[in-house]
């Protein structure tokens, strides 16, 4: 009897499939996970008797904002359109044409003002996302580059509501149409 | 007489290597690529380090003793990564055994490593 029973421990112990965790999140729900993107299209057109859009090679930098606060600054770099009419050091396309900025919280993007200075201040910048709900984002900027180096840079005081859906990662801003008249040019 | 002399040897060469050691104050991340360089070469922690955790003695050569070198590293938490550079050089001391440690209170600077663009472009309406 007693040995049947050292037999049948011996069984039920090499039954158990368990195995150690590799990770340590082993279960990350839905819900737990919060946005850290967002994603917008960014159009500038400019203003005239037959309006144009800027091509969007000339957006260099965005600056966004997010519930007062700041979200990041991010660069652009595009590969300019081609047969574009041309209006100082400005390319002007007729078709309605933006330019799609994912723009996360990352290692590329200057999320503050004032860059943080110690290890625990860049820990508050990785730990910042966006919860499920209601937010509000601004383009604090839009830093235009013309061919000759000429720089223009957009401000606009108006607030775009959106939400963050439920155990989603990124949330989509819209498509936000800037105007200007493109000052300086000749 | 020969054997003799050269068993004494060993400790007194091994006491005379310089290494560094480096380690991880900050709480709830991993740190990836710590390393040490200086004008010469760079001296990289051959482990992430977890909170409280001490990397592999590293050794240092000869002509980078004495000399300050800057310690760069990568913060990882829950998936996002920052490279950051320590504010200040970090001297390596001859003979011994170095030890950097990271807290949360190290002063720091972005290393503004960013090749890829953040944008992506699309045709609209």
């Amino acid at each position: 009897m007693r040995r049947f029973l050292t037999v049948f421990l011996y069984l039920a112990a090499g039954c158990d499939t368990a195995t150690e965790p590799s990770t340590a999140v082993v279960n990350q729900a839905p819900e737990a996970r919060q946005a850290d993107a967002l994603l917008l299209e960014i159009a500038v057109v400019v203003e005239g008797d037959a309006p144009l859009t800027l091509a969007p090679e000339h957006i260099t930098e965005v600056v966004l904002e997010v519930d007062g606060a700041p979200w990041g600054r991010f660069e652009l770099d595009a590969q300019p359109p081609e047969g574009d009419a041309v209006r100082g050091p400005w390319r002007l396309i007729e078709e309605p044409r933006g330019a799609l900025l994912v723009a996360r919280l990352d290692r590329d993007a200057d999320t503050t003002h004032t860059p943080p200075e110690t290890v625990a201040a860049w820990l508050d910048v990785l730990d910042r996302t966006l919860e499920p709900g209601a937010h509000a984002a601004r383009v604090a900027a839009i830093t235009l580059r013309g061919t000759d180096g000429t720089q223009l840079v957009l401000q606009s005081p108006t607030w775009v509501p959106f939400d963050v859906a439920l155990g989603a990662g990124s949330a989509w801003l819209g498509a936000l149409t800037f105007t200007t008249t493109l000052a300086g040019e000749p | 007489m020969m054997r003799a002399l050269f068993l004494l040897l060993i400790p007194v060469v091994a006491a005379c290597n310089t290494t560094i050691t480096f380690e991880s104050e900050v709480p709830g991340v991993t740190v990836h690529a710590m390393r040490l360089t200086t004008s010469h070469r760079a001296y990289v922690s051959p482990e992430s380090l977890l909170p409280g955790q001490k990397s592999s003695e590293v050794m240092i050569l000869v002509d980078d003793e004495d000399r300050s070198g800057r310690v760069t590293f990568e913060l990882e938490k829950d998936g996002r990564r920052i490279a950051l550079e320590v504010e200040s050089g970090f001297k390596v001391h001859g003979g011994e055994n170095n030890v950097f440690v990271l807290s949360p209170d190290t002063r720091v600077r972005h290393l503004l490593l960013q090749d890829t663009p953040m944008a992506l472009w699309a045709e609209s309406r």
